[in-house]
């Protein structure tokens, strides 16, 4: 389903597929479940209309195995950090507020040492907007897999910062330059 | 015993990152040729300070062991074990002698020193600041500490001379480092960012064939218009294609018939520029011209468009290219079912008596 555009694919005598890109920025990416904050930055160019994945911590492939930690889009449509030790999803996403496509997006997802995930989001340079915190779990021992996976969405992205412990908003845009 | 730890007090103070490789520059008498021949592709290695040290003794076994060529395991957080890295002791070798560190008095007080680390296999250090930091990437940044394959090639922007993009492409396994603009699409680019198109629900094919020959008379059709082919196009080439509408007794189009094999919403878009004319119009509609499923009206002003579906829904903003051209993009308000439709480029705004024409590249349905 093309609910937006996508790069050009030239053809010639028949039509063309272009086949998709395939991310993994950290093969080695294993850090233990623990209070930690992920700052995401990117321009949207269709992820949030077809609940796409912006970022997987600790999995080599776009197929998750839990527990895992995720910023992902709804059917709402709109952003939540995700996670789930198994069985069980504790999320996170800022009700009725989602990005278009062409806005430029910044999102913050932390989880705490109580299991609990909170996203903040700006769009264009706006306000950060919090949401409320999800519910709480106790951390497993270790995340499903090793590795940081982008996607699969279609974005551009900008910045990806991720720190121990739960960070504001502005110190995360600190680390990744925007501030 | 099993193993020697040094405890830092601190973390390593004062990290920066290096690299080192046999490089021999050489230039002409007149500066105006250089050669460089390098050995090998060097290593990464990170300096830091061990500071406010009160077992000098560990420390200075530490080098010891390290001017033997003893692997050494850095761990930059004790808290996170698993981050750790085996390294080769670059410096100091002994001899060696640990100073005073100024900070807490140079007769009486702990030690000091600075120590380069090299990882056993060359490779770069990542994220080592003990504090908080466990991952951080910044468009343009290497990413060869993952991975990244994709099969065929991808269009991109490239930040071309005049800043608003030359459409390039990144053959297979290459990514794109795309640039975009700051404020909006119409701006100049000058941002990185690292594009990334995978869709959930499938990958993406352009329907309309020949998309880079508007000539092609195999399947594009004229009704009223010329058409004329090398003409400037967002690649920084000229094979961008120029439709002229000189009758007022119709309004000309340019068109191609394709096929949807998936009942499904369908994205149309299109690289276009004004020509002689200051409003166009792009459909996507039914064979029998019955319907339209989309109709998108162009109007320029001093350069600048303004878009508007008349059907369907525009989706983004126009996006400025080299060369004057913009990327405009309307989908189906709902899905289509499978079968045939036309793909039409009109260099009017669908008024029989109105004469124009537009400059076309890429037309696209997906």
């Amino acid at each position: 389903m093309a609910l937006f555009p996508s790069s050009y694919i030239p053809t010639v005598a028949a039509t063309v597929t272009r086949q998709p890109d395939v991310l993994n920025l950290a093969t080695s990416f294993a850090p233990r479940p623990a209070a930690m904050s992920i700052y995401v930055r990117f321009l949207e160019l269709g992820t949030i209309l077809q609940q796409g994945t912006i970022v997987q911590v600790a999995n080599p492939t776009i197929t998750q195995v839990a527990p895992y930690f995720i910023v992902n889009a709804t059917a709402a449509p709109v952003y939540q950090a995700y996670f789930t030790p198994g069985g069980i999803i504790f999320s996170s996403s800022v009700a009725g507020v989602a990005p278009v496509i062409g806005n430029m997006v910044e999102l913050l997802a932390t989880l705490s040492a109580t299991g609990s995930t909170q996203l903040t989001q700006a769009i264009n340079g706006g306000a950060p907007v919090t949401a409320a915190a999800g519910g709480a779990t106790t951390l497993p021992q270790t995340f499903g897999g090793a590795g940081l996976c982008v996607g699969p969405g279609f974005l551009a992205l900008r910045n990806l910062v991720i720190m121990r412990g739960v960070q504001p908003f502005i110190t995360m845009q600190r680390y990744a330059g925007v501030q | 015993m099993s193993q020697r730890v040094l405890l830092l007090r601190e973390p390593l103070r004062e990290l920066r990152y290096g690299h080192t490789q046999s490089v021999y520059p050489a230039d002409s008498l007149d500066f105006t040729q250089r050669q460089v021949y390098t050995i090998g592709v060097g290593t990464y290695e990170l300096t830091g300070r061990v500071r406010f040290a009160d077992n000098g003794q560990t420390l200075v076994d530490l080098i010891k062991a390290g001017s033997k060529k003893t692997t050494l395991t850095y761990t930059p957080n004790l808290s996170d074990p698993g981050v750790n890295y085996a390294c080769y002791l670059i410096k100091p070798l002994s001899p060696a002698m640990l100073k005073m560190d100024p900070n807490t008095g140079v007769e009486f007080g702990d030690e000091d020193v600075e120590i380069v680390l090299r990882k056993t296999d060359q490779s770069p250090f990542a994220a080592v600041q003990q504090n908080a930091l466990l991952f951080a990437y910044r468009a343009g940044d290497r990413i060869q500490e993952g991975t990244y394959t994709r099969v065929g090639s991808a269009r991109y922007a490239l930040n071309s001379s005049n800043g608003y993009g030359t459409l390039s492409t990144a053959t297979t396994n290459l990514a794109r480092l795309h640039w975009i603009s700051s404020a909006s699409s119409k701006g100049p680019r000058t941002l990185p960012s690292l594009l990334f198109e995978d869709s959930p629900l499938g990958t993406r094919t352009n329907l309309v064939l020949q998309s880079g020959n508007l000539k092609a008379t195999s399947v594009w059709t004229v009704s009223n218009v010329t058409v004329t082919s090398g003409q400037a196009d967002p690649a920084g080439g000229t094979k961008a294609f120029k439709i002229v509408d000189a009758t007022t007794s119709a309004a000309g189009i340019l068109q191609e018939v394709v096929t949807v094999t998936v009942s499904t919403k369908v994205t149309y878009s299109c690289f276009i520029k004004p020509g002689t004319n200051s409003a166009h119009t792009l459909l996507f509609q039914s064979t029998n011209n019955a319907t339209n499923f989309i109709q998108t009206r162009v109007t320029w002003s001093s350069g600048l468009p303004t878009v508007s579906a008349i059907t369907g829904v525009l989706v983004g903003p126009a996006e400025r290219w080299m060369n004057g051209f913009y990327r405009i993009a309307t989908r189906t308000t709902g899905s289509l079912t499978t079968g045939k439709y036309k793909v039409v480029l009109m260099p009017t705004s669908n008024v029989a008596a109105a004469k124009g024409s537009l400059i076309a590249y890429g037309p696209q349905a997906e």
